[in-house]
């Protein structure tokens, strides 16, 4: 767990350093529980879950290009974020966990 | 106003959405299905009830609509947990994020509509009670809902005939299928109806608490009533003083503002976080072994894969 934890933090400063250069409060909300789907939609292998990190992190930051582009609230693409992770879950899982 | 009842009487006001939502998810969970949504649901609700309160003009109308958003964005959690079996709290999260979606999306038009909102009325004996009576009985009508409906879920879970069944359904589900019992849609009513109180728990943050609507106004409470939850057990009474403690601490921190204190804005903003967390750890240290046994396997399960 406290590996868990120091390896989130890293994924904090990432996002810090890289993208942002700036610290203001809540600049990272939601970015935790996305990691968490990530992990899962990796099955929880490191390979698997750099992919699928990846996958969401696209459709995460399409949300911007969908704000400036179409005029739709950035968060809108937490519906197809969803819809897809919904799809894996549900329908997706099935004979790996069997 | 003394500081104490202006905390008081705001932790009420604010604590009222939290206990609904935790009322829901202590049903949801005692049938053994955690529903991490409860935020989504919070979120469907306050939308829901916000735009068809401005529609209709009737803030009760605006109540109904979002306890049915509330417990439509659980129908799908419940869909994919007992009906496809997946995952509860991975689920759970992605139920949260579809209600976080869905409302920003369809929530754009309502930023600046006007929606007619619950009044504080007060009730003619009780609220002139000396002290109590202004803090607890002049409040809005879901309020007062809200109270009756502490008793309410704990005659519930406790002493009604679907309460055994319940959880039997948390505890034991193999017992329940040797009765002849539906276990799935017992689980299935019990999320719905859970979302459906969270749901209206969002109704009342939209139009009795701020009545207003903006992007992601819930901030998290849906998650605090899922910990306030955990922390009291499952406990209907538990619970609902541990939303009012969360409501009181978060009220503390503008009444401490106005009285001129120069205290760190984000320090007074941790400030409910920890004292929930260590009051109800002091409270609840010995009730580890009360959590369902259906929930635990939920638990288990995750950390397997």
């Amino acid at each position: 767990m406290a590996v868990g934890g120091g390896l989130a933090g890293i994924g904090g400063l990432t996002q810090l350093a890289g993208a942002e250069f700036k610290l203001r409060s809540g600049f990272i909300v939601g970015y935790g529980y996305v990691g968490f789907l990530a992990s899962w939609l990796g099955r929880h292998r490191p390979l698997y879950v750099v992919m699928s990190a990846l996958v969401l992190s696209a459709i995460v930051i399409g949300g911007d290009s969908l704000q400036i582009d179409s005029q739709l609230p950035a968060a809108s693409v937490n519906v197809l974020l969803a819809l897809v992770l919904l799809m894996v879950f549900g329908f997706g899982q099935r004979k790996a966990r069997a | 106003m003394s500081l104490l009842s202006e905390v008081l009487t705001g932790g009420i006001t604010g604590g009222t959405s939290i206990q609904f939502a935790a009322q829901g998810e202590s049903i949801s969970e005692r049938g053994g299905v955690v529903n991490l949504g409860t935020e989504g649901s919070m979120l469907c609700g306050a939308l829901a009830a916000y735009a068809i309160a401005s529609k209709t003009g009737h803030p009760w109308f605006g109540a109904m609509a979002g306890a049915i958003a509330g417990g439509l964005l659980a129908f799908v959690h419940a869909y994919f947990v007992l009906s496809r079996k997946a995952n509860q709290l991975a689920t759970g999260l992605v139920v949260l994020f579809l209600g976080l979606g869905l409302t920003s999306l369809f929530g754009v038009d309502y930023v600046q509509a006007l929606a007619p909102s619950f009044r504080s009325t007060a009730i003619p004996l009780l609220s002139r009670i000396p002290f109590i009576g202004a803090i607890a009985f002049k409040q809005d009508m879901l309020v007062y809902l809200s109270y009756v409906l502490m008793p309410l879920s704990y005659w519930i879970i406790f002493r009604s005939r679907w309460g055994v069944l319940l959880r039997a359904a948390g505890e034991r589900s193999e017992v329940l299928t040797a009765h002849g019992h539906g276990v799935i849609s017992i689980q299935y009513i019990a999320v719905v109806v859970g979302g459906m109180l969270a749901g209206l728990g969002g109704a009342h943050l939209s139009i009795a608490y701020t009545n207003s609507w903006f992007e992601n106004m819930v901030q998290g409470r849906g998650f605090v009533a899922v910990a306030v939850v955990m922390f009291a057990a499952r406990q209907p009474f538990k619970v609902a003083a541990g939303s009012y403690l969360f409501g009181a601490a978060l009220a503390l921190s503008p009444a401490l503002q106005s009285r001129g204190y120069g205290i760190n804005q984000y320090a007074l903003d941790a400030v409910p976080y920890v004292v929930t967390i260590v009051v109800l750890i002091a409270l609840g240290r010995r009730q580890s072994n009360q959590i369902p046994e259906g929930l635990s396997k939920v638990f288990e399960a995750s950390i397997a894969g």
